[in-house]
């Protein structure tokens, strides 16, 4: 099995970059903050923190359910990129993308590893939101809203099927299992939501209102 | 199949729930070479990527940001000045290498000062441990000395005066009389030195009780970022919101200019902008404005500014903003 972060590492760029997106208006930003990295400032680890650090524990914890485990995943990851910064292309994708891709396939290796499905269902609750801060809010800003407007107008169906699928790592084959729907059915919910969700990113990136 | 039939595929495989055979087909293809679809399958992780953006805020691990600020630099100083720099990165690496420790970055800033104060404190040991070494060598001389001069003495009475050996008593009644300054000389230098290091301890001391206080769920943790007025620089404050006072730390500021002077600015919810105080930055462009009351009608601080202005300060903020953050919780 290719793992994502292998993809990453070795798939070569989409060119010309439609979807340039980082969070704020932050590509000028990122390369300065990999090369502080890569220099070994250590002030650099903590604007990577500052400006990474909400959206990836989000990330981690939404997976693995659990703080402890999430925090680790998180420090790995974070650690990981002070550690190796060589690693990140800008010309491959931008560092959102490289530390969501990182971070979610640790998360579920750590998932996998702890063998918890119980665990996921039982614990399905939202973990406790700490409300939005005026920071995250300029940081992430219409960006958010926006891909949460997007996220909300898919199919419930859609939405189901793409939150098994990249939260909890489970494979098309298991979705379908589980649902009790045809293979094929997931894949058109999966394929149809992630266009759409990809379409209103275009949109959003090309500085048009969605339709 | 082909790169347009492939196309939509590449959502599917980035998402990663394919079966093992769909998946290797789609990878060998992406072997091959194919800019096309490697170009759909970056396309689709970037769109993958934006999923956690939705997900809603939660609370930050406590303590996260500093233990990791704090091992980079741990690791950077076990690297030694200038860690290796890694591919691609080479000519940045060595001017970050070299303003890193000048910079006492602003997350980092007071470990590194609380860092700094230890290692100069490690320096005054071991020079003291110089200075008692020379002391030790120069009572020893001097007993050397004194008794030899019993044994002239002696020898003279059974003899006589001899010319060589008075000479050698006056060489080494010189050599006495050179130590024995150089010991007044010491014994002043080590008074000296333990007053520095008595001082240098109290400042230690007073940096790691306030490093303590930045744990308390009491104290929120956030950034201030440079504008485009000041690229290069950061700050961080700890805000005690029990004792409603600030410590903030800024670094990488060039210097205010002529007449000139930073101010730090409470901005109220509603747009009130209220002084924190004036502060001129040290030769590596840190900063710091320690125990910063911030006044009962203020009420709470939404966010926070840094301007520079005539020196003395202003009322209200006139010049140029250099450094802006909202406050957080951390």
């Amino acid at each position: 099995m290719i793992r994502a972060e292998d993809r990453l590492r070795n798939t070569p760029g989409p060119g010309a970059g439609r979807t340039e997106t980082t969070l704020g208006q932050g590509g000028e930003l990122d390369r300065a903050l990999v090369e502080a990295l890569a220099g070994g400032d250590p002030a650099a680890m903590g604007r990577l923190c500052d400006r990474y650090s909400s959206v990836l524990f989000a990330l981690c914890l939404r997976v693995l359910r659990d703080r402890a485990d999430a925090e680790e995943v998180l420090g790995d990851v974070l650690w990981e990129l002070w550690s190796r910064p060589e690693r990140y292309d800008a010309r491959r994708g931008n560092l959102l993308t490289y530390l969501v891709t990182l971070a979610r396939s640790r998360a579920l290796d750590r998932l996998r590893s702890r063998k918890s499905r119980e665990l996921r269902e039982a614990t399905a609750a939202d973990p406790a939101v700490d409300g939005e801060s005026p920071f995250d809010d300029a940081l992430l800003g219409e960006r958010r809203r926006h891909l949460q407007r997007a996220l909300a107008a898919l199919s419930p169906e859609q939405r189901e099927a793409i939150e098994m699928s990249y939260y909890s790592g489970l494979s098309h084959a298991e979705i379908s299992a589980e649902l009790r729907e045809p293979l094929g059915t997931i894949k058109s919910r999966i394929r149809g939501g992630l266009i759409r969700l990809r379409d209103s990113l275009r949109t959003l990136d090309e500085g048009r209102s969605p339709s | 199949m082909t790169c347009d039939e492939r196309r939509e595929l590449w959502l599917l495989f980035a998402s990663g729930g394919f079966a093992a055979e769909e998946e290797r087909e789609l990878g060998s293809h992406l072997e091959s070479g194919c800019a096309q679809c490697a170009g759909a399958l970056a396309e689709a992780e970037v769109v993958l990527a934006q999923l956690p953006v939705t997900l809603p805020p939660v609370a930050l691990p406590t303590g996260l940001r500093e233990r990791l600020v704090a091992r980079a630099a741990a690791d950077r100083r076990s690297a030694g000045p200038g860690r290796p720099a890694r591919q691609g990165f080479r000519a940045l690496g060595r001017l970050a290498a070299a303003a890193a420790l000048a910079l006492a970055a602003v997350s980092a800033g007071f470990l590194w000062r609380q860092s700094a104060l230890e290692s100069r404190l490690d320096a005054q040991a071991r020079r003291l441990a110089e200075l008692e070494q020379l002391a030790d060598r120069s009572r020893a001389l001097e007993q050397t000395v004194a008794r030899q001069a019993i044994e002239i003495e002696r020898l003279e009475a059974v003899v006589g005066p001899a010319t060589d050996v008075l000479a050698i008593v006056e060489r080494q009644r010189n050599e006495i009389a050179r130590l024995t300054a150089t010991l007044e000389k010491v014994g002043g230098t080590v008074d000296f030195r333990d007053e520095e290091i008595r001082r240098l301890r109290l400042r230690l001391d007073d940096h790691s009780l306030r490093m303590a206080s930045y744990g308390s769920p009491d104290v929120w943790i956030f950034g201030l970022e440079g504008t485009a007025e000041a690229r290069t620089a950061s700050a961080r404050v700890f805000w005690n919101t029990e004792r409603r006072r600030w410590d903030f730390y800024a670094s990488g500021l060039e210097p205010a200019g002529l007449a000139r002077t930073y101010q730090l600015w409470f901005v109220t919810g509603d747009g009130r902008k209220v002084s924190a105080g004036t502060f001129d930055v040290g030769d590596g462009g840190e900063a710091a404005l320690i125990d910063v009351q911030v006044p009962l009608d203020v009420g709470l601080v939404a966010a926070a500014a840094v301007t520079d202005e005539p020196a003395g300060g202003s009322l209200q903020p006139s010049g140029r903003i250099r450094l802006v953050g909202e406050t957080r919780r951390g």
